[in-house]
């Protein structure tokens, strides 16, 4: 008996519309409900992952990482979150204050919109869209925007420069990624995220046998995506000092902070559900197996980030322009032969 | 959309789209009337949505949003003297254009209550409208669909052109 | 789902072009710095092969692709106008390039996607095809334009003709997408048959048309949207000019020509008032201001204006013969255009950055050159429409035509325009011939071979029309499809 969480969830809808309310409250309830579970389990992801990347990284460089602050220091962030609260918010004189304040609500706010059309597990997806993978990529573009707001109004050079970089670097590599899971749209006629992991039942079907180079132009872009080493040119320490988020403090620090973690468990998801049979896996529950497979990936990544150089912001563009675009464009055309 | 809050949301989205058009050309800090054009784009694929054109609508922001818009930034980025400076959005010549404008606005209000409007009601939008506009692209409009190539071509060497060096 | 039945002898003058823009554009970064002109032979050499390809296709009036690509006679006239056209760019453009030291092989792709987009233009009755033909050619338009970049005025030509053009666009887009809400159709017959059989027309299709109207205005350069012409004609390196005089206007008249002319202009009612209105504005205001100016290529901007507005007249009397006319009178003036910028290139290009431009420059050409000065004088006297030169063909075939549908105002006020007209084409003619140059006078440059061929070529030709038109072009009318 796998615990699914699917029938608990329908226990507590049937349980609402029974209560003889309007429609339109009955679905506004269940939307703000579902957005709400699906909050929790990004903050929960959050915290999870920001005490993983320490961990690994300490162990990486043979050294421990957090220890003090629990078992292991797996309180050490939930210590950190309650310090950056407390924190004062300073808001330099010279800011733009509008465009200040909006820049981490809209970063936030449009990695976590993502998380609405991903599949968690069997019969359970806040919401199925039709064009899923495409609106993922669609509202995703929203957190270059919120970058290069970020950088205009610190009014600070570092800042600034950091801004140009990412933005540069995220529309860049938006062509490959997005050309390279057009072979698994190719192969299942679906751009809907169910679809696509209803294809993907049986392990020899994973798309990661059936599209290798998709699969992996799509880590590669991913990485380059949430601005990792190696492509972490946006806030190269040595030279940005820390880039657009530089004259950010407190909550709004944190707010830019936790959207990358997100954003770093959204491609990983992407990847779980496009290439590795999303929740499908035996015994285990189908939520747990999707979790398990996207910190598998959040792995990678991170070992990606501690193991290489960061590359130069002229090699970054032409890996990415003469390299991994021709590869995704014959990635693409085999796919069309391959799944006619 | 054919839940009860969609025609609310059609005037919200509507509403949003006119008042931050209108601040794209008053506004005088050059920055902040990209942005809001981003915000007029967005809430017409809100609209796009609410038609039905979920494919468009995706389209419309990742191209608008995701490429147009960046773009624009970039360019006032890399411009000098545009920052943190009030740009005058109006010139002499503002109440000729509010003139001509009353008088358009004045003739497509007439026009509008006269004009019987080609709406196919007898065609079903289709459940999926990724795959419908994909199947007449490739059949009845691929000869503008292939023709675009070339535009976006001709367009990409005139770039370079007007980019070189020397 | 089956591949559409595909009439690939149809579409190959178009792909030839396209074909040979992409080739010479991919063959240009592995040409050395020095071997760029390669770029321009191949050019020309693909531009004679679908020159070719277009003669084998007169007189087969079918259409491809469920009507979108229509290849009738008066597609393949046009389309041999553009050839042509470009054709005579390329040699007048190998020569003044080298001199003028902006020896860049991008030029004759674009060139050659230009006229891809001209084609298309004239090949189709649909507004989006037509559109997006014109697209390609104004794309392409606006960085040859600037080509010259050194010169100051150059990327001011640029900038203008590009922000207005692309001005221009949006009111061509506003209309389509009008009339597509009112008819539900992008096909020119479609949109006719809808507007056809209603009592009232709706007032949304009478401001679509009026939309495209102003956008095809813009391209043509015709009374009030014309702004643009002089600074542009004036700033675009001279065998840019040329090309831009001819092609262009020819194939937004192309498209003009196909969608009001037939039917439509009798279908939307004050459609033709509006066409009168504007013909004789741009006939007169382009002889006007032509008279003052100074700069050869201004002159022969607002004479290009003045041009427009004679071609306008086809608009406004809307018959096929009328259209065939017109289609006449823009192949004689293209024909003629190029010719006189060809002399005009040849000058300028005479000093590396300041232009040889003014009229005064002229001075006294003819008694040191006799045979350029002769040229020059017969393409002015083709433009002022004096017989027996092109220009006075397309012009008496163009007034007859409304003659005929008893537009007899209209033609006085033409006939009155060209007269005027006739005062700054010979002062240019004046100046070569019976004054001397005081001063050191300018040195033009020995005529380069290839230069040689297409001002021959351009003479025999403007001769050959306004001499012995009947032999090969059907004056009762090219026959149009789509149109009812």
């Amino acid at each position: 008996m796998r615990l699914e969480l699917s029938p608990l969830l329908k226990i507590i809808g049937d349980w609402i519309s029974s209560l003889g309310l309007p429609t339109w409250l009955v679905d506004l309830i269940e939307m703000i409900g579902a957005a709400a579970m699906v909050m929790g389990m990004a903050f929960l992801i959050i915290l999870f992952l920001v005490w993983w990347e320490r961990k690994l990284s300490g162990h990486f460089q043979q050294r421990f990482g957090p220890m003090r602050t629990g078992w292991h220091g797996w309180l050490q962030t939930i210590a950190d979150g309650i310090k950056l609260f407390q924190k004062e918010d300073i808001i330099p004189k010279t800011v733009d204050r509008k465009v200040f304040y909006w820049a981490p609500v809209i970063c936030f706010a449009s990695s976590f919109a993502a998380f609405a059309c991903l599949p968690w597990g069997k019969n359970l997806w806040p919401t199925d869209l039709n064009i899923g993978i495409l609106y993922i990529f669609a509202i995703t573009t929203f957190t270059v925007i919120s970058l290069l707001m970020a950088g205009w109004s610190s009014n600070n050079k570092y800042a600034l420069l950091g801004g140009m970089r990412s933005a540069a670097q995220i529309v860049s590599y938006e062509v490959p990624l997005t050309l390279s899971v057009l072979g698994v749209i190719v192969a299942t006629q679906s751009l809907s995220m169910v679809a696509i992991v209803g294809a993907q039942e049986k392990v020899y079907n994973w798309f990661i046998f059936r599209q290798p180079l998709g699969f992996l132009i799509y880590l590669i872009a991913a990485t380059a995506e949430t601005n990792r080493a190696p492509f972490d040119i946006p806030e190269a320490e040595q030279e940005l000092v820390a880039g657009f988020n530089i004259e950010y403090s407190g909550m709004k620090f944190a707010m830019f902070f936790m959207a990358e973690f997100l954003n770093l468990f959204l491609v990983s998801a992407v990847a779980v559900t496009l290439f590795l049979g999303g929740w499908h896996g035996p015994f285990l529950p189908s939520w747990l197996w999707f979790l398990l497979k996207a910190f598998l990936i959040v792995f990678v990544i991170i070992w990606f980030k501690w193991t290489y150089p960061r590359l130069r912001v002229d090699q970054l563009m032409e890996f990415c322009w003469k390299f991994l675009l021709p590869l995704a464009f014959l990635n693409l055309i085999v796919a069309g032969f391959l799944f006619r | 959309m054919d839940s009860a809050i969609a025609p609310y949301l059609f005037y919200l989205f509507s509403f949003v789209v006119v008042v931050s058009g209108l601040l794209v050309v008053t506004l005088r800090d050059i920055f902040h009337c990209a942005l809001f054009l981003i915000l007029c784009l967005f809430s017409v694929a809100g609209i796009y949505v609410l038609l039905g054109a979920d494919f468009i609508a995706a389209v419309q922001v990742l191209l608008y949003v995701g490429a147009i818009a960046v773009l624009m930034i970039f360019a006032i980025m890399l411009t000098a003297k545009v920052s943190g400076i009030g740009i005058k959005q109006q010139n002499e010549q503002v109440p000729i254009a509010i003139i001509t404008t009353v008088a358009f606005v004045a003739i497509a209000l007439y026009g509008l209550g006269k004009t019987i409007w080609n709406i196919k009601t007898d065609v079903a939008i289709p459940d999926n409208t990724t795959m419908a506009i994909g199947k007449l692209l490739m059949t009845t409009y691929v000869v503008p669909f292939e023709i675009v190539s070339v535009v976006l071509l001709a367009a990409l060497i005139g770039a370079i052109v007007i980019a070189r060096r020397n | 789902m089956s591949f559409p039945n595909v009439d690939f002898a149809l579409l190959s003058p178009s792909l030839i072009v396209c074909i040979t823009a992409l080739l010479t554009m991919l063959l240009v970064p592995f040409l050395g710095e020095k071997r760029q002109v390669v770029v321009a032979h191949l050019s020309w050499i693909g531009l004679s092969i679908a020159l070719f390809a277009v003669s084998q296709q007169i007189g087969k009036n079918a259409t491809t692709f469920g009507g979108m690509f229509l290849g009738d006679d008066f597609s393949q006239f046009f389309s041999g106008i553009f050839i042509v056209a470009a054709m005579l760019t390329i040699f007048t453009s190998i020569d003044y390039l080298r001199r003028k030291e902006n020896e860049h092989g991008e030029y004759y792709p674009l060139i050659l996607f230009a006229t891809y987009g001209m084609m298309v233009m004239a090949s189709s009755s649909n507004l989006l095809v037509i559109f997006l033909g014109l697209e390609i050619m104004s794309v392409s338009l606006y960085v040859l334009a600037g080509f010259a970049r050194t010169e100051l005025k150059s990327t001011e030509a640029a900038i203008k003709y590009f922000l207005l053009g692309a001005f221009a666009t949006g009111f061509t887009v506003f209309g389509i997408a009008f009339v597509y809400g009112v008819t539900g159709t992008f096909d020119v017959a479609g949109i006719i048959n809808a507007a056809f059989g209603q009592s009232n027309v709706d007032t949304f299709l009478i401001i679509g048309s009026a939309l495209l109207l102003i956008g095809f205005g813009f391209k043509v350069a015709a009374v009030p949207f014309h702004m643009w012409a002089p600074d542009a004609y004036e700033g675009a390196p001279s065998p840019i000019t040329g090309f831009m005089s001819a092609g262009p206007k020819a194939a937004a008249f192309a498209a003009m020509l196909r969608i009001f002319s037939v039917g439509f202009g009798s279908t939307v009612p004050h459609l033709q008032t509006l066409f009168w209105i504007v013909a004789v504005a741009t006939m007169t205001v382009g002889n006007i201001i032509a008279l003052r100016q100074n700069n050869i290529k201004r002159m022969l901007a607002f004479s290009s204006i003045a041009h427009a507005g004679y071609i306008l007249i086809a608009l406004v009397v809307g018959t096929g013969e009328a259209s065939s006319a017109a289609a006449l009178y823009l192949l004689a003036y293209a024909l003629t255009n190029l010719g006189a910028f060809m002399v005009i290139a040849l000058v300028d290009s005479g000093a590396k950055h300041d232009e040889f431009t003014s009229i005064d420059t002229y001075t006294g050409l003819a008694r040191k050159r006799p045979f350029l000065g002769l040229a020059l004088t017969l393409f002015m006297l083709s433009l002022a429409g004096f017989p027996p030169t092109a220009g006075f063909m397309g012009k008496f075939v163009l007034f007859k035509a409304a003659v005929s549908q008893g537009f007899y105002v209209l033609i006085v006020i033409a006939v009155l325009n060209s007269l005027v007209s006739v005062f700054y084409y010979l002062r240019v003619v004046v100046k070569m011939f019976m004054t001397e140059p005081d001063g050191q006078p300018v040195e033009v440059p020995a005529v380069p071979v290839f230069l040689m061929v297409a001002l021959a070529f351009a003479v025999a030709a403007v001769l050959l029309i306004g001499v012995y038109p009947q032999g090969w072009f059907n004056f009762a009318g090219l026959s149009i499809l789509g149109a009812n």
